[in-house]
């Protein structure tokens, strides 16, 4: 551990300091490095990664949205260019095509754009519903649980 | 071991865990200067833990200890300085995605659910994929006090053992980093005593841990590490040890001697 402070007013500090001996601990080690390593790769892929998933996938419903809307209203305006009536149909068919794009890219943005916001109304929902405690409450069981004292 | 020491081959920590030899430390705050709109509360903090040290940072009220920890959590964006996490800048990123690495913080005054049941509260925490039973069982081996309330409404527990399921509701997420801020806030001695034992078993598993406290004696045991931070400056640094005999005079004059 290396400790220290910029302030110039602040007296100086080890740059090093030994740390307790494991007998100190309480409690055997079982420890496996694998959850470090696995946080290391996690911190680099943090860096390198620019969004998260929900983040992704809002902006792709979005883009979904708006490219189904746009080819819908394209597809209208070109069927009523023909007299053709096959040329209307497939027309009106590349319009309900985009149409249904703009469903799906719809309903992709409102989950992923929405899931984040409904967890934490979630968590404001139970939060909200604590119910007053008795005053005092925490302190006699901890009384209770503490037994008679050993000092 | 010391935690500045290398060994060939790799490092021991207190915590159990072996890092390669020259690994960058797994959490860093560098020339850290934070606060809240036009108040500054840290003024160049510069702290290295390395994997699977515990360290106690110690400090008189407005020192500025939970500022540090909510900017380890990146909850409080620094003024200037960095947060580094295996050497790697990570200063403003997203507290949501720090959690998610295994960056947990356990804020003052608990935070569980109270009208939720023990194991209700450990499945809000578990991430999506786990089995539940399986995390209940890992967080129930660590801390055994909870496996008989498991069905017992969190708000009917003691404060020892919200804290106690506050701390399980964190190993649920599997952390690499472990931040509790004012453990023993508002509780009677032995449930203190209590939940640091729990605190030395988690560290047994090799989860780095810093841990806020106003006073040493409840860390002692448990801390391999200990710095004193008073108004927003580290001023003693080492082992509980080193760091007890002077620590009075660094609450009263604000440096050390």
């Amino acid at each position: 551990m290396t400790i220290g402070s910029t302030s110039s007013d602040t007296p100086s500090t080890p740059s090093t300091s030994s740390v307790a001996s494991p007998g100190t601990s309480a409690v055997p080690s079982s420890a496996s490095p694998d959850r470090v390593e696995r946080f290391l790769a996690d911190v680099a892929e943090l860096q390198s990664s620019t969004g998260d998933r929900n983040t992704r996938l809002a902006r792709v419903g979005a883009a979904l949205m708006a490219a189904g809307v746009v080819v819908a209203v394209l597809a209208l305006l070109l069927s009523q260019t023909s007299d053709n009536v096959y040329d209307q149909m497939t027309d009106l068919s590349l319009g309900i095509a985009g149409l249904t794009v703009a469903l799906v890219g719809t309903g992709m943005f409102l989950h992923h754009s929405l899931a984040q916001f409904l967890r934490f109304w979630m968590l404001r929902l139970l939060l909200e519903g604590r119910r007053p405690f008795p005053p005092g409450s925490d302190d006699h069981r901890e009384h209770e649980s503490a037994g008679p004292s050993s000092s | 071991m010391p935690g500045g020491q290398s060994m060939p081959g790799g490092q021991s920590t207190p915590g159990g865990v072996t890092v390669p030899g020259g690994q960058p430390p797994l959490l860093e705050l560098r020339h850290l200067r934070a606060g809240y709109g036009e108040i500054e509360v840290l003024h160049g903090v510069t702290i290295t833990v390395r994997a699977g040290e515990v360290l106690g940072v110690l400090g008189p009220n407005g020192a500025g200890k939970s500022t540090m920890v909510s900017v380890m959590a990146g909850l409080v964006r620094p003024a200037s300085g960095d947060l580094l996490l295996g050497g790697r800048r990570v200063t403003g990123a997203d507290p949501a995605r720090l959690a998610r690495l295994g960056l947990c913080l356990i804020p003052e005054g608990r935070g569980v659910f109270p009208n939720l049941s023990v194991a209700e509260n450990l499945w809000m925490m578990t991430p999506r994929g786990r089995a539940r039973a399986e995390t209940a069982d890992r967080v129930f081996d660590v801390l055994p006090d909870l496996r008989d309330r498991r069905a017992e409404l969190a708000g009917s527990l003691s404060g020892g053992q919200q804290q106690m399921l506050a701390m399980a509701r964190a190993l649920a997420t599997d952390p690499a980093v472990l931040l509790l801020d004012e453990l023993s806030m508002g509780l009677a001695p032995r449930v203190v005593t209590q939940l640091y034992e729990a605190v030395a078993r988690i560290a047994g598993t090799g989860v780095t841990i810093v841990v806020v406290e106003q006073f040493l004696r409840t860390l002692l045991g448990v801390a391999t590490s200990a710095v004193a931070l008073v108004g927003g400056r580290v001023v003693l640094s080492g082992t509980p040890d080193e760091v007890a005999p002077r620590l009075h005079d660094a609450y009263l004059s604000g440096s050390a001697r």
